[in-house]
């Protein structure tokens, strides 16, 4: 892989893979590691892909590997409180505080399904291959924390 | 507003820091290190267990293959597999105890050495039946570690097999006050075997110290136990090394007794006293693993 490559694909996919690892462990310093070793993957990895399509999917899959492992291992960094009043400052207006809130108190599976869905776009399907389990598990996982949702945001969040 | 665009709007905002990002594109200018570390640790008996395997299928290991990647896996096809679990407890030097004096320590009983082997014959697999072995390995080893407070696994590939191991837990040497070490030494008899820990080194390629022969001063002692969950010990893994297996490539029918080491963890504290504890590893006939204490001092 050359330099110009790998570095095209860091500056498309960290904020996502940051994002998938910050939904399983909801620790800022353990979701950079993640990520970080996500892309040490990559420059590892030794095939080639289709395309970045191909390579984008590839860094996602392994990316959820990663978190998963990441609750076994030994080596894991201190955790860093948030400091709320401080983050906040640095969020602009569209930012909703009550919708972090409510998706950061969902059970991991369901964080995890919610990130898939609304944030990358991913159809029940693609979400069911990348999480390894069944369609129907993604589905109900997905129905279960709309409501939870839905009774946590009032009308901020919208029947689907 | 709809809550897809209200929730992009939201977690867009949560970023990871320029620094990670850099560190990362910075990686691509050290290329000698290009070593995949699909698992930080490879057990004893996975080792141990390929031999084994490699005895019962009549078919000679040869030479190590890079790691196989987790996601080019298909989720089909079936081989023949063994499984074995093991466990050891193992005894560790603790700094500052007296005790040490008379008899040797426990090692906190909460965390025994114990690992899963699955081994596979891979000859005479296409590529595509053995993505789907590992992907196969793949989610018994997610079975497998789902309720274990810590663990670490490995799926590796040789010419003639495919070794997926998990080892539960790890060497923990207890530290009461990281700013009262001179030192703490880690060291294999032989060739065969390494440690791995993680450093203080911000560079993503340098982040694992290995080695069978290794010596971590006072001030990053100070530094690791700062920057990772520690609860007052050091965490070391055990792995093994590259001679282990060109041993195995070299002959299969290996007598397992080869791979009995010595492990010293001596710690020296900046008073000039120091403990230290030796731990022999060693198999049965039958390829199970064990670490048992022989010797601890304090002078």
């Amino acid at each position: 892989m050359t330099e110009s490559i790998f570095e095209d694909a860091v500056n498309r996919n960290s904020q996502s893979l940051f994002l998938i690892a910050y939904s399983y462990t909801q620790n800022h310093c353990d979701a950079e590691d993640i990520m970080q070793n996500t892309f040490i993957k990559l420059w590892n990895y030794k095939k080639t892909f289709y395309d970045d399509e191909h390579m984008d999917r590839w860094l996602m899959r392994v990316c959820i590997n990663e978190s998963k492992d990441s609750f076994k291992s030994v080596f894991r960094k201190k955790s860093v409180p948030l400091d709320e009043a401080n983050e906040l400052a640095h969020f602009d207006k569209h930012f909703n505080i009550d919708l972090f809130r409510a998706v950061s108190s969902l059970p991991k599976k369901e964080r995890v399904v919610i990130h898939l869905f609304y944030y990358e776009d991913l159809p029940i399907k693609e979400i069911s291959e990348l999480l390894n389990t069944k369609e129907s598990t993604v589905k109900s996982l997905l129905k279960r924390s709309r409501q939870k949702l839905k009774l946590m945001l009032g009308d901020e969040w919208i029947n689907e | 507003m709809n809550n897809k665009e209200r929730y992009k709007n939201t977690f867009s905002q949560i970023r990871p820091s320029d620094k990670s990002v850099e560190r990362v594109i910075d990686m691509t200018k050290n290329k000698k290190s290009r070593r995949i570390r699909f698992s930080p640790f490879i057990a004893a008996t996975a080792c141990a267990a390929v031999i084994i395997c490699s005895i019962i299928g009549g078919g000679a290991v040869s030479a190590r293959i890079n790691t196989v990647d987790p996601s080019t896996v298909t989720k089909s096809g079936t081989t023949g597999v063994l499984s074995k679990i093991t466990d050891a407890n193992v005894l560790i030097a603790y700094a500052g105890d007296e005790s040490v004096k008379a008899k040797p320590l426990k090692l906190n009983v909460a965390t025994p050495l114990k690992s899963n082997i699955t081994i596979t014959d891979i000859k005479g697999k296409s590529e595509k039946e053995i993505e789907a072995i590992v992907e196969q390995n793949r989610n018994k080893v997610e079975a497998d570690i789902e309720n274990a407070d810590t663990a670490t696994w490995s799926i590796e590939r040789l010419d003639n097999i495919l070794f997926s191991c998990v080892i539960y837990d790890y060497f923990a040497i207890k530290v009461d006050d990281p700013n009262t070490i001179e030192s703490i030494e880690m060291k294999c008899n032989t060739d065969y075997w390494k440690f791995t820990y993680q450093n203080s080194n911000e560079e993503l390629s340098k982040r694992f110290t290995h080695g069978n022969d290794l010596k971590v001063d006072g001030e990053e002692l100070v530094q690791i136990m700062n920057k990772y969950e520690s609860d007052g010990y050091f965490k070391v893994e055990l792995d093994h090394d590259a001679a282990f297996c060109n041993a195995v490539d070299k002959n299969p029918d290996i007598d397992l007794s080869t791979f009995d080491d010595t492990l010293t963890f001596t710690i020296n504290h900046k008073d000039g006293t120091k403990a230290q504890s030796v731990i022999n590893i060693n198999y049965d006939k039958d390829g199970n693993f064990s670490a048992t204490a022989v010797a601890a001092s304090k002078s």
